[in-house]
């Protein structure tokens, strides 16, 4: 099974990361459930730096982190630090 | 923090690992890119994706036992930035740290035809996309996806999970595209 999906994926490095190689689709060739599952992957990547935005916008109005956005203004002084 | 205690803190609640590490590695991190020419925007970007490589690293198991992970993670933002550099001046010549620490090759091309068919699925059903992202993704267990998503048990989540695969198949039906098709697109 490990063989088809590094084969079927040989420049994408998700080989590299051993991602499981549970099925998705049962009766699917494994190339249809690669495509699937590298779908699966960009979306919750999307969905993943979205989150990452809303946490970011929410530290920076907690005070517990106004240290923290001291550093970056020093850092950054001619940016709008958002 | 050692990688053991990270791996399993950002499998079973990610929100609160990286609320730990923003104050811990965004600085440092922001310092370093500030010096290697990037803006505020990028500091923020790359802090953004290095979080997310290690996260996919922590659900894959393939963290590394490193001593250090503030360093880790900034050894992956550095290498996000030079990939991403390199991809604007393709003749930069990258340094010998982009061998060091492997992060997907793919991680800033997915390809159009997945963005297209990215869109198109999430057309099909956002919720069934935040299921299956939950499961194969994030690999979450199948008893927090059901607490997370209102299931009555791990059971009703499962026949969701189904569900949606065949929603899927049937969007792609509905809409006459050849998997086989999106296959050869994707991998074009």
């Amino acid at each position: 099974m490990k063989t088809w999906w590094k084969k079927s994926m040989p420049n994408s490095g998700i080989a590299q990361q051993k991602l499981p190689i549970r099925p998705i689709f049962a009766k699917a060739s494994p190339e249809q459930d690669a495509t699937l599952r590298q779908v699966i992957q960009v979306y919750g990547r999307q969905r993943l730096r979205q989150q990452l935005k809303q946490l970011h916008l929410e530290l920076l109005a907690d005070p517990a982190m106004a240290k923290t956005w001291d550093k970056i203004r020093v850092l950054f002084p001619h940016d709008t630090i958002n | 923090m050692d990688a053991n205690t990270l791996t399993q803190l950002l499998r079973q609640d990610r929100e609160k690992a990286f609320r730990q590490l923003y104050p811990l590695c965004f600085p440092g991190i922001a310092k370093m890119l500030q010096r290697m020419g990037g803006t505020y925007e990028d500091a923020r970007d790359i802090f953004h994706d290095s979080l997310i490589v290690l996260f996919e690293k922590a659900v894959a198991d393939t963290l590394p036992d490193v001593a250090n992970p503030k360093a880790y993670l900034t050894g992956i933002a550095r290498h996000l930035w030079l990939r991403k550099k390199e991809q604007q001046q393709p003749l930069l010549p990258l340094e010998n740290a982009e061998h060091i620490i492997p992060v997907p090759s793919d991680f800033y091309n997915p390809g159009r035809a997945v963005l297209r068919t990215v869109r198109f699925l999430t057309l099909a059903g956002k919720k069934c996309m935040e299921l299956l992202e939950a499961f194969y993704y994030a690999q979450t267990p199948l008893a927090e996806i059901s607490r997370q998503f209102g299931y009555a048990n791990t059971r009703s989540a499962t026949v969701q999970k189904f569900k949606c695969l065949e929603k899927i198949r049937e969007q792609v039906k509905s809409k006459n595209i050849q998997y086989e098709n999106l296959v050869e697109e994707i991998h074009a």
